[in-house]
């Protein structure tokens, strides 16, 4: 009798324990699968090969943050998955590149020069600013898949960005700056998210 | 035992050339080993919150010293995240090209540049350069890499 008891209650200590390390496995999952929010990282897009040196060079310096003692944040660069998601853009005939890292950051670049940011956020997007040369001023980012529509606001005009899988990319027009400019996105349930750009 | 000593002499002859061969080409995988341990490139801050003063919009720091780069990082390292930016420059600062601005927070991303030789006229040699592109004081803090 005390037996079949003692069974009993290893059976539930041994399904509870293995509740708790499917629920652990599936939080950390959670933390680090960007598939979620920016599905281009596994939709069947493709990386160039003209582009594999640039996101190399990238991960090469995520790596270098992430080891850096007050950089953790960055995580881990997952370059395998990285994509292009948007090419022939701009003056510049520009291609934007990206992958995620295991803290469900996004790095994304053109010619190798970008940044990090995140999707999950209040606004679902994250963008940096690549200046100069013969391409001029373009505001470039990634969007969650929630985001329907991007649009850059400059000196007052409210412009369309390009937004392909998950990527937008804006050239501003000549003779326009980058200061005070704010990138609008707007979400799939209608609502609108503004970031303003470099004050 | 004549024939023997007669043999090994002549193995020893027969061997000889090859040995040298060896020989150099050790010498050469060394040669080859330090010169590009001396070329490689390193990793350098010319701009860090160390120095232990912040810095006033448009102010930022550069390396100055003209050699080819692999990347251009910077980053405000305090609080809240602030507008930086990286760029380099051509030795005698005829052109500043490309320049990439981002909102940044250290321990978090930076904005990033990657080779100098992607970008520009197709020269190597630049200057590594970055500012604080935002409206408040920020520490800085940025890095390069360059030849030792």
């Amino acid at each position: 009798m005390r037996i079949g008891r003692l069974k009993i209650a290893a059976g539930v200590m041994i399904v509870v324990g293995c509740g708790a390390l499917v629920g652990a496995a599936l939080a950390i999952a959670s933390l680090t699968d960007n598939s979620s929010s920016v599905t281009a990282f596994s939709n069947g897009s493709t990386l160039s090969a003209s582009s594999t040196a640039d996101i190399s060079n990238l991960a090469a310096s995520v790596t270098r943050w992430k080891n850096e003692d007050s950089n953790p944040g960055s995580g881990t660069p997952l370059a395998s998955q990285a994509r292009d998601l948007i090419t022939n853009a701009g003056r510049g005939n520009d291609t934007l590149s990206a992958f995620p890292t295991s803290t469900g950051m996004v790095c994304y670049e053109i010619n190798a020069a970008g940044t990090c940011g995140r999707v999950d956020t209040s606004t679902g997007i994250t963008f940096g600013i690549l200046g100069g040369g013969a391409g001029g001023t373009r505001v470039f980012g990634v969007a969650a898949n929630k985001v329907v529509k991007v649009q850059v606001q400059v000196s007052g005009t409210l412009y369309d960005a390009v937004l392909n899988d998950n990527g937008f990319y804006f050239q501003l027009p000549a003779g326009t700056s980058e200061h005070q400019l704010q990138v609008i996105a707007t979400w799939d349930d209608g609502t609108t998210h503004s970031v303003p750009g470099p004050p | 035992m004549d024939r023997r000593v007669l043999s090994t002499s002549a193995k020893s002859r027969r061997f000889r050339p090859t040995r040298r061969l060896m020989i150099a080409l050790i010498a050469l995988s060394l040669f080859c080993l330090f010169a590009g341990v001396a070329y490689a490139d390193v990793t350098h801050i010319y701009r860090s919150d160390n120095w232990g003063s912040p810095t006033a919009p448009g102010g930022g720091g550069g390396d100055l010293t003209v050699y080819h780069r692999e990347f251009n990082d910077a980053c405000a390292n305090m609080g809240t995240s602030g507008w930086v930016r990286v760029y380099y420059t051509k030795g005698n600062g005829s052109w500043q090209l490309p320049t990439m601005y981002a909102s940044t927070l250290c321990g978090t991303n930076k904005a990033h540049l990657g080779p100098s030789q992607n970008y520009g006229d197709g020269t190597r040699a630049v200057q590594a350069k970055c500012d604080n592109y935002d409206g408040i004081n920020l520490y800085l803090a940025c890095q390069t890499s360059r030849p030792s």
